[in-house]
C-alpha cells in the first residue's frame, strides 16, 4: 500500500485519506499535536519535484475532496475542491464551452491542488498567464486544524493580502489546499497550430519573437528537437521545431496561419505544417515534462527559466555546458517565448554535477536561475532548487508563522524549507 | 507607536528633522502645519496630518529614514498621488509620511523582455505615454491614471475599466525593489518566469504599503492591439443595461472593457460638459473590444446586436479616435461631474457576481429610498464592480453617518450575493469594520501571521487592512480618525 508513495526510496508510515476538508483539517491537526510529519498528496504526477522530506510519517491525500463547490457558469467563475483531476475540471467546464488554462503533465492523474502547490505552468501561460493570475481565492486547511479562506469568489477584490496566491507554488509547506476558485475562460470558436521545422537553433530561435509579436496573439509558442518532437509528432523530420498555437473566431485563423508560416519561410524554416490531431497534439505536449522522466529515468532533468529574451542564449549555454563537461547534447523543449526550458542531461554523475555548478553560474549572469526536476540516484543530495538569496529570510519566517514545528513537507521547499 | 502631540511638535530643531535634513537636504523635509496639512487627506473623506513629510530619492534613502523611523518609534506612511479611495495613506498614527515625488523615474523600457522597469513616483499614464511611440502599453488603467502612481497602483493592487479583459495590476508586476522595515533593500521577482520560493511579490501587490517600501516596479508591457472598436448604447432602464452585461458574459463574450453610469450620472455628466447623451436615458453602457482587424467588425456587430436584443434604444459606434474620446468622456468626467449635484460624494467599491447585477443594483435602490439619499451609479460593469456615489453635504448635519451607513448596506448586500468589499480600491482604513463580513477571525490571523512574518513591529503603515483585534498594534482607539472612531472630521 505504501509503495505507491515511496519518495527517493522513503515510504510513510501511515497512509490517511480524509473524506472531506474538515476531516482532512482534524487529521492535520492531529499530526500537528504529535509532531508527525506530513506530505500533502494529490495524484503523484508531481512528487519528483522538491527535495526529500527530512521526515515522512503521513501522507495527506486529497483525492476525495473530488466536488464541484460552485459552478456559476454565466458568471464565468468556478470552484472545485482540491482533489479534482484537471481532466474532470475539464470536463465539467466543457459542457458549457469553458475551460481552464491548466495544461500540465498527467491531467487524467494530477488534483487540482497538486498543481497549485507546485506552481507548474504549461504552454496556455502565454497568453492566460500564470495560474495564480486567474485563481480569485481559495480555502487551506493550517496545521492548527483550521480552514482559512483567502481571495474571493469574484473576479476583482482586494479585501485582504493575497494570502491565496503565496498558497501557490508554495509545495505545501504552509497548508493543504482544499478549494480553489477560478475565473474561467470561454473556449475559442476555433484554433490552429503550425509547426515548422528547422535546419539551425538560431534559426528557430529567430523565429520565435515575431511570432509573439502577431497581431492575433498566440496562445502559446513551444520549442521541440528532435527527440522531443517524436513524442508528439513521431514522423516529424528536421533538428530543431517551432510550434505556435493560436485561437480565435474562425475569420481570423487562415490569417494567423498564414502570417505564421511567412514567419518561419523568413527565418530559413525548411518546412511548415498544420497540426491535425490538434488536442492529442498538444495533450502530447503538455506531458513532455513527465514523459522525458519516464523515458530517460536516469537522465538529470532540469526546468532553466531566464527572460524571455535570453532564450537563444539559454538555449545555446546548454549545449555548451553538455560539451564542455564532455557528455551528450541534452534533449530539449522549451516554452519558447517565457523561455521556460526543459532540458535532459545523460551522463556520469560527477560530469552532471559539475555541470550544475557551471549552469547555476552563467545563468545567474542572464538573470535567469534554473530547477532540478529530476535526478538519478547517485545525484540525490543535489540540492533541487536554487538559493534565493536575501528574501529567504522573509520565506523562513512565514513557513514559522504558519507551520511552526515544520511537520509539512519538512526540507522539500527551497532554502531548507 | 507615539503620536506626537502639541507639546512636541516636529520642529526645525527636533533632532528627527535635523537628521533628515543631513540626509535628505533641507527642501526634502517638510515639516511646518502648512506644509504638512497639505498631505493630510487622499480621495477619501478622511483626514489626519502626519509629523513630516519626507522627498528622497533613492532606496537607500528610504532605509536610513525607516531606521531613524524605528529609533524614534515613529509610524512610516507611504503616499503616492494622494488619489486613494480608502484612506490608505491617512497618516492616522501621525509618523513620517514618504512622499515618492522624487523618484518619477521610468529607467528602462525592454520590448524584447516586454517589460519596464519604474520608480514607484510614475504616474501610469505616462508609462503608456513612453511606450506609446513603439506601440506598447501598460494595460492596468485605474480612472485617475493620468494623476495616480505606479508604486500606489501596486499597493492597491489597483484596477480600471480594462482589467475585464487585461487583469488588474498583480497580473502585470513582475518584480519589485523593496525596503524592509530593518532597512535591509530586497529584490523580488524579475523578468524570468518560474520564480522560485514563496511567491513574495503577490504578498506584497495590494499590501498598502504594510509590508515594506516599495521603491521599484518590473511591469510587464504589452503590443498595443491592432484595432480597438467603442460601441456606446443607451437604454430606457437599468435593468435592460445590466441584463445586457450578464447575457454578453454569459454568452463567452469577454471584451476590454464594459462600463455603465447610470441615468443620475448622465444628467450630471451632460449639465458639465454637454456630451449628447439622452437625458431622459437610465443607463448607457460603453463597451470596447480590441484585437486583431480581422474578425472586429463580426465582433462588434454582435454586442450591437445584443444591446438591442436586450432593449438599447441606440447604439453608437464611435468611428474614429476622436468619437471614441467623446464616447470615453462620459465615464471619464462622471465623478467630477458629480459635484454639480452635491458637495460630497461618498464612493463605494463592491463586487457582485456578474448575473446578480440586476438584482443587486435594484435592492440598491431599494436602500437609497429608505434612507433618502441619492446614489449616482458608475459601474466597472464588465466585472461585476459597483461604483455607486453616495451624495451628500458634509456641512449638514449627520449626513456623513448616513451616507456611511448606505455604504455600510451597500456591501452587506454584495456580501450576501456572494461578493466582496472592494474590488479595487482597497482597505485602508474605510474598510476595516466590514473584514469581518467576509473573513472570520481565523482568516484574519492567518492574514497578521503574513504581515506579522514580513513586517512585525508594525512601524509600516500601521492600523491598515486589517480590523482591531487582529493585532492592529499600539495604536489606541481614542487616536484613530473620525471614520474609525465614529465621529465626523471630514474634509469639506
Amino acid at each position: 500500500m505504501t509503495s505507491q508513495f515511496s519518495l527517493r526510496n522513503l515510504t510513510p508510515k501511515n497512509i490517511l485519506v480524509p473524506h472531506d476538508a474538515d476531516e482532512l483539517a482534524q487529521l492535520l491537526a492531529q499530526c500537528n499535536a504529535e509532531k508527525s510529519s506530513v506530505v500533502p498528496w494529490g495524484g503523484g504526477t508531481l512528487q519528483h519535484l522538491g527535495n526529500p522530506p527530512a521526515r515522512y510519517d503521513n501522507v495527506l491525500q486529497t483525492t476525495r475532496l473530488n466536488q464541484v463547490i460552485e459552478y456559476a457558469a454565466d458568471d464565468l467563475t468556478a470552484t472545485f475542491g482540491a482533489g479534482m483531476t484537471i481532466d474532470q475540471i475539464a470536463r465539467i467546464l466543457a459542457e458549457n464551452g469553458q475551460f481552464l488554462p491548466l495544461d500540465v503533465p498527467h491531467p487524467e492523474r494530477a488534483t487540482l491542488g497538486g498543481v497549485l502547490a507546485a506552481g507548474v505552468n504549461g504552454p496556455l501561460r502565454l497568453r492566460y498567464g500564470p495560474t495564480r493570475d486567474y485563481m480569485l481565492g481559495n480555502r487551506f486547511a493550517t496545521v492548527d486544524g483550521s480552514i482559512i479562506k483567502a481571495g474571493s469568489k469574484v473576479v476583482k477584490n482586494v479585501a485582504g493580502y493575497e494570502l491565496h496566491k503565496v498558497q501557490v507554488g508554495a509545495f505545501g509547506t504552509l497548508g493543504i489546499l482544499t478549494e480553489a476558485t477560478f475565473k474561467v475562460f470561454p473556449k475559442p470558436p476555433a484554433e490552429i497550430s503550425v509547426l515548422a521545422s528547422f535546419e539551425n537553433l538560431a534559426d528557430a530561435c529567430a523565429a520565435v519573437p515575431p511570432l509573439w509579436n502577431l497581431n492575433t496573439p498566440p496562445l502559446a509558442i513551444e520549442f521541440l528537437d528532435a527527440v522531443t518532437v517524436r513524442m508528439v509528432e513521431p514522423g516529424a523530420q528536421g533538428a530543431w521545431f517551432v510550434v505556435a498555437r493560436f485561437g480565435g473566431p474562425h475569420t481570423t485563423m487562415a490569417a494567423a496561419r498564414d502570417l505564421c508560416g511567412q514567419i518561419a519561410k523568413e527565418k530559413n524554416a525548411f518546412s511548415v505544417s498544420s497540426v491535425t490531431t490538434h488536442e492529442k497534439f498538444w495533450r502530447a505536449l503538455a506531458d513532455i515534462p513527465a514523459t522525458l522522466v519516464e523515458q530517460f529515468p536516469d537522465a538529470l532533468l532540469m526546468r532553466v527559466s531566464v527572460p524571455p529574451k535570453e532564450f537563444k542564449t539559454a538555449a545555446e549555454l546548454l549545449l555548451s555546458a553538455a560539451a564542455a563537461q564532455n557528455i551528450p547534447a541534452p534533449r530539449l523543449f522549451a516554452h519558447a517565448a517565457l523561455a521556460s526550458i526543459y532540458a535532459s542531461f545523460d551522463g556520469d554523475a560527477s560530469a552532471l554535477a559539475a555541470l550544475v555548478t557551471a549552469l547555476r553560474a552563467q545563468l545567474h549572469s542572464v538573470g535567469g536561475h534554473l530547477m532540478l526536476t529530476s535526478a538519478p540516484p547517485p545525484l540525490e543530495n543535489l540540492d533541487r532548487w536554487q538559493e534565493v538569496g536575501p528574501a529567504l529570510k522573509m520565506m523562513q519566517s512565514l513557513k514559522s508563522k504558519f507551520d511552526p514545528n515544520n511537520i509539512l513537507n519538512p526540507c522539500r521547499f527551497v532554502g531548507g524549507i | 507607536m507615539r503620536k506626537v502631540n502639541d507639546q512636541d511638535l516636529m520642529n526645525p530643531i527636533s533632532p528627527a528633522v535635523k537628521e533628515l535634513q543631513q540626509l535628505l537636504g533641507e527642501s526634502n523635509v517638510l515639516w511646518r502645519p502648512d506644509d504638512l496639512r497639505v498631505y493630510s487627506y487622499d480621495g477619501s473623506n478622511n483626514m489626519a496630518t502626519p509629523d513630516l513629510v519626507v522627498l528622497p530619492s533613492t532606496a537607500s534613502q528610504i532605509s536610513r529614514i525607516i531606521k531613524l523611523a524605528r529609533r524614534y518609534n515613529m509610524a512610516i506612511v507611504p503616499r503616492g498621488s494622494g488619489t486613494g479611495l480608502c484612506g490608505a495613506i491617512t497618516p492616522i498614527a501621525g509618523g513620517i509620511m514618504i512622499v515618492f515625488a522624487r523618484m518619477k523615474q521610468i529607467l528602462n523600457i525592454d520590448l524584447e523582455n516586454r517589460t519596464a522597469l519604474v520608480e514607484p513616483g510614475v504616474i501610469n499614464l505616462d508609462v503608456s505615454t513612453a511606450l506609446a511611440p513603439y506601440r506598447y502599453f501598460y494595460a492596468p488603467d485605474p480612472s485617475s491614471q493620468a494623476a495616480c502612481s505606479i508604486g500606489g497602483n501596486v499597493a492597491n493592487n489597483s484596477g480600471g475599466p480594462h482589467c475585464l479583459l487585461y487583469g488588474v495590476t498583480a497580473n502585470h508586476v513582475l518584480g519589485i525593489e523593496v525596503v524592509l522595515e530593518d532597512g535591509e533593500i530586497v529584490w523580488l521577482g524579475g523578468a524570468a518566469p518560474d520564480e522560485q520560493g514563496y511567491d513574495l511579490v503577490a504578498a506584497f501587490i495590494g499590501s498598502e504599503g504594510t509590508l515594506g517600501i516599495i521603491t521599484k516596479i518590473l511591469v510587464r508591457i504589452m503590443p498595443l492591439p491592432e484595432t480597438t472598436r467603442t460601441l456606446l448604447a443607451v437604454f430606457n432602464t437599468i435593468e435592460q443595461a445590466s441584463r445586457t452585461v450578464s447575457g454578453v458574459i454569459g454568452a463567452g463574450i469577454i471584451p476590454a472593457a464594459i462600463e455603465m453610469i447610470d441615468g443620475t450620472t448622465i444628467r450630471a455628466v451632460e449639465a458639465a460638459y454637454n456630451i449628447g447623451l439622452p437625458l431622459d436615458a437610465d443607463a448607457v453602457l460603453l463597451i470596447e473590444v480590441d484585437g486583431p482587424k480581422a474578425g472586429i467588425d463580426e465582433l462588434q456587430q454582435m454586442l450591437a446586436d445584443f444591446c438591442i436584443e436586450y432593449g438599447a434604444r441606440d447604439v453608437r459606434i464611435a468611428r474614429n479616435e476622436q468619437e471614441r474620446a467623446d464616447l470615453w468622456k462620459a465615464r471619464k468626467t462622471a465623478l467630477g461631474a458629480l459635484g454639480r449635484l452635491a458637495p460630497n460624494y461618498y464612493i463605494q467599491d463592491g463586487v457582485v457576481p456578474r448575473s446578480k447585477l440586476p438584482y443587486v443594483l435594484e435592492q440598491q435602490d431599494a436602500i437609497a429610498k429608505k434612507y433618502n439619499v441619492t446614489i449616482a451609479n458608475v459601474l466597472h460593469a464588465g466585472d461585476g464592480n459597483l461604483h455607486p456615489n453616495i451624495l451628500f453635504d458634509a456641512r449638514e448635519q449627520g449626513a456623513y453617518e448616513r451616507v456611511r451607513q448606505v455604504g455600510g448596506e451597500i456591501l452587506k448586500l454584495c456580501v450576501k450575493v456572494g461578493g466582496t468589499i472592494s474590488g479595487e480600491h482597497g482597505v485602508g482604513i474605510e474598510k476595516l469594520d466590514y473584514m469581518p463580513l467576509l473573513f472570520t477571525p481565523a482568516d484574519l490571523d492567518a492574514q497578521a501571521r503574513l504581515r506579522d512574518a514580513i513586517a512585525p513591529t508594525r512601524i509600516l503603515n500601521p492600523c491598515k487592512m486589517l480590523p482591531q483585534g487582529s493585532r492592529c498594534g499600539e495604536v489606541t482607539k481614542s487616536n484613530l480618525p473620525s471614520a474609525i472612531a465614529g465621529n465626523t472630521d471630514v474634509w469639506i
